[in-house]
């Protein structure tokens, strides 16, 4: 719906729609390209959100002191509580066409708020030939492949940022949601799987891991083994929720997922990363390493000091996204990861993100009041 | 982030509950408290068992104690919390250093309260004078106008206790004992370590003493189901902590039982024009450093009036002096990049970072800093500043959710006072002093000892002539001679 009448004119729309490979291009190539463009969406950002523009003038940055790939890790990040309670736009509110919110069912969550640019080149990127899967999907096409979706469908996803994510896969092959409601129909995408296999080359289940497990256990309760072979790709993202004293650690998911289904390869299972603040997905390679485009600047801060850290040290992961357009996409975010400049175990050059962990909110197990309630008048 | 922090084993403890005054152990079952990254606690599982020997405790085992008999046990034990060498007192230092990242020299000040409460035994009497009229109200009849009121303790009182204000658990049970009630304290799982060591400290001085045997202390997760049950029935609840802790405990406390919420609340200072600003900022110091702000008496936000920069270099001063006489607590990497965030959130939201200690910081604030809800405070030793023309612009941010205002210099409260009453502050004490509960004075509205006893009343009888008759009591000749109008004035 966003991909008519939009001609790619600016850089940043060069390289997400553009056919060019940038894993073809060396890792300073890459980083040049990445400072040039995080480079324009701070000026953008700058000049058209005000709140923005007063936060880093009181963190004494502007536009001229991001000079080198080493300087961007001065553009002023916002912590991701910023979305919980307040709308930051870099847009005209009548710009706004859908506000994203996180999945889950607790807590305060963030609002994002898209415009047609923003989320036009999330949809740029969604194409089975971009550099961002890698070769993952390679030959992957209309007419020989399909997508079993354990998530709901793009109407029904509503403002759910990762379930519409997933239903953009649509845009590379026909895809069929298992989700209605709040029931997961296993059965039938059990079945529709071991039909699609016979009829297709290339079958992709894609979903968070506590559902392709639930995927699994039901194709084992089924009795009759599901042949995956060669044919069959899993495709997953987005943590364990409120099943988190389920989750598996990656290696023994992969060998459950697997085992079930009889993949030849584990390769075949890939992981996303993905948040509701980020415009971006970080997909993952032949050697697990999630692999970050030249229009996303990822690195790490100290947790203790919040100081950028050197290549490969663990710490806060951060990011600045410059294909967000409506908001500042600059982000201290809510993990723990490494991230890595260089040629990547799988060949590929460029900047890499290894995920640790996710970190522990507050407790605040004290009587302070921290949130303080609405101040009423007399 | 230094890696082999990351996946290192965190030390760990074993520690008992203890029912009716007897350490209770557990044959199989345990339950694991991560506290962050510190250490690991294991407990007994809360099991039918453990709840079935807690109903079985006598309600009535202090009521028939003499006050002075339960003041002189408490004093006693308060002494041996005195000496620098008791081992209990030694180990309780230990463990909120290990299981509460607390630094040496604040759990030694914790330590010292222990002692200072559980020896204040002429401020209980006169704490049982002031809430409840007389200090032998629940030892015998006494005589209240028409009536003679005897006030007995309500029975068994379950405390949900809060994780990380040791000073709270130690308030709540001497509250409980001195209204002669039997006590569940029911930890949190951030703090298991207090209780413990109070109620250990009771067993050693004397296992069969029933101060000793009144006091349970036990842990459960929140949805655990025995757990509810025991608070279901309870005669009293007192529950501390978060919103959503004190509002569990509401929904499940009887309809009969009493309810004493202690929910969260902040607190905040207001600096007049004509204060010392050595004195006052020594005292915003004092007051936001202790618990690192993580009680509902720690000032988060101090309105300043007239000239802001002596004050802010100050405050700095005393905050980074408040960093060497009680550093503040070791905090995990989460909470160390979770502190940061909130002040990263701070500073978009408008707050101007002035200086930062090693752990301590001071935002400004001015006018037009979105800093009302639903931003969240950083806590942790952050001072918000808010430079003001008149302190009348506070009461703008005054609301229910402030329990204490803290005033310097102590004259200007006299016009603020009706104001902030009004607006449902609890407490106005002076700059410096905001943990010091005085001898008369009210908690989060209330006198809680009133809610931790039932009143019986022996009343007058008939020939007991009542206030405003001069004849005895005959309702039925009154009925009959149709003379009530005539002879009740
Ligand atoms: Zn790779």
């Amino acid at each position: 719906m966003f991909t008519q009448n939009l001609a790619p004119v600016s850089l940043i729309d060069s390289v997400v729609f553009g056919d060019h490979d940038w894993l073809e291009n060396s890792v300073e190539w890459q980083a040049d390209l990445r400072l040039e463009l995080v480079r324009e969406a701070f000026a953008h950002h700058l000049a058209s959100c005000p709140q923005y523009a007063s936060f880093a003038d009181r963190k004494g940055v502007t536009a001229e002191h991001i000079q080198t790939v080493d300087d961007l890790v001065r553009i002023p990040q916002l912590p991701t509580s910023v979305f919980k309670r307040q709308r930051v736009l870099s847009v005209p509110p009548d710009e706004i066409v859908m506000n994203f919110t996180s999945s889950g069912t607790s807590g305060t969550k963030s609002v994002i708020h898209r415009d047609g640019v923003t989320l036009h080149r999330l949809c740029g990127m969604m194409r089975s030939d971009s550099p961002l899967f890698g070769n993952y999907l390679d030959g992957m096409d209309e007419t020989n492949s399909t997508i079993i979706n354990l998530g709901p469908s793009r109407s029904d996803s509503g403002n759910v940022w990762f379930s519409y994510v997933m239903s953009l896969l649509e845009q590379m092959a026909p895809m069929q949601s298992y989700v209605v409601g709040s029931d997961l129909l296993l059965k039938e995408a059990v079945d529709d799987v071991r039909r699609s296999l016979v009829e297709m080359d290339k079958v992709f289940v894609v979903g968070p891991p506590f559902l392709v497990s639930d995927f699994c256990q039901e194709v084992i309760g089924a009795g009759a083994p599901l042949e995956g072979g060669d044919s069959l790709f899993v495709f997953t993202g987005g943590g364990w929720k409120n099943r988190e004293s389920e989750r598996m650690d990656r290696h023994e998911f992969n060998k459950v997922v697997g085992e079930a289904l009889s993949l030849a390869d584990p390769l075949q299972i890939r992981d996303v990363f993905n948040q509701v603040e980020l415009n971006t997905l970080l997909v993952e390679c032949e050697h697990h390493r999630k692999h970050v485009p030249p229009w996303v600047h990822a690195f790490t801060r100290d947790p203790v000091t919040f100081e950028p850290l050197p290549d490969g040290e663990a710490g806060v992961l951060c990011f600045s996204d410059a294909t967000a357009k409506s908001y500042p996409c600059f982000l201290v975010g809510d993990d723990v990861a490494r991230v890595l400049s260089g040629v990547c175990d799988c060949g590929r050059p460029g900047v890499t993100m290894e995920l640790v962990r996710r970190l522990r909110g507050s407790s605040h197990a004290g009587c302070a009041e921290t949130i303080r309630s609405t101040v009423q008048a007399d | 982030m230094n890696q082999s922090e990351e996946g290192k084993p965190a030390p760990r403890l074993k520690l008992p509950f203890i029912v009716g005054g007897k350490r209770y152990v557990a044959p199989g079952e345990q339950q694991v408290l991560r506290t962050e990254d510190r250490c690991e606690v294991i407990l007994p599982a809360f099991t039918a068992d453990v709840k079935s020997k807690i109903d079985g405790l006598d309600r009535n085992l202090l009521r028939d104690v003499p006050i002075q008999d339960i003041i002189a046990f408490l004093n006693r034990v308060g002494r041996n919390w005195r000496s620098s060498e008791y081992s209990r007192r030694r180990l309780f230092i230990a463990q909120l250093q290990m299981v509460l990242g607390y630094s040496e020299e604040a759990a030694e000040h914790e330590a010292d309260w222990i002692g200072v409460l559980f020896t204040s035994h002429a401020r209980m009497l006169d704490l049982l004078d002031i809430e409840l009229g007389s200090r032998f109200i629940l030892d015998e009849w006494v005589r209240s106008d028409e009536a003679m009121v005897h006030a007995y303790p309500v029975g068994r009182v379950t405390h949900v206790l809060p994780g990380n204000v040791p000073s709270s658990t130690v308030i709540s049970l001497l509250r409980a004992l001195l209204t002669k009630n039997i006590s569940v304290l029911k930890v949190a799982s951030g703090d298991p370590v207090t209780a413990l060591s109070l109620a250990l400290s009771l067993i050693e001085l004397d296992a069969s003493h029933p101060v000793t045997r009144a006091v349970t202390v036990a842990y459960w997760p929140e949805d655990n189901e025995l757990g509810a049950e025991l608070i279901r029935s309870s005669d009293g609840v007192v529950a501390w902590g978060s919103a959503i802790a004190v509002q569990r405990a509401k929904e499940r406390c009887g309809a009969e039982a009493s309810f004493t919420p202690f929910g969260p609340k902040r607190s905040l200072a207001l600096v007049g024009r004509g204060a010392d600003p050595h004195k006052a900022a020594l005292g915003v110091a004092h007051d936001a450093s202790l618990y690192d702000q993580a009680a509902c008496f720690s000032v988060q936000e101090v309105f300043v009036e007239g000239d802001l920069e002596p004050f802010l270099t100050e405050l700095d001063a005393g905050l980074r002096r408040y960093e060497s006489l009680l550093p503040p607590r070791k905090l995990s990497t989460d909470e160390l990049a979770y502190l940061n965030g909130r002040r990263l959130d701070q500073e978009f939201a408008g707050g101007k970072l002035y200086a930062t200690a090693s752990r301590a910081a001071i935002f400004v604030a001015p006018a037009d800093a979105q800093l009302d809800p639903p931003l969240e405070a950083p806590l942790q030793r952050t001072v918000i500043v808010r430079p003001v023309k008149d302190l009348v612009e506070a009461l703008a941010h005054v609301d229910e959710g402030v329990q204490t205002v803290a005033v310097a210099p102590w004259d200007v409260i006299a016009e603020h006072r009706d104001e902030l009453a009004k607006r449902r502050v609890s407490r106005i004490v002076e700059l410096g002093l905001n943990n010091v509960f005085r001898i008369g004075g009210t908690h989060d509205g209330m006198r809680p000892l009133q809610r931790l006893v039932r009143y019986v009343s022996h009343e007058a009888p008939a020939r007991e002539f009542p206030k405003g008759m001069v004849l005895p009591l005959d309702q039925t000749k009154i009925l009959e001679n149709k003379s009530f109008q005539d002879v009740v004035f």
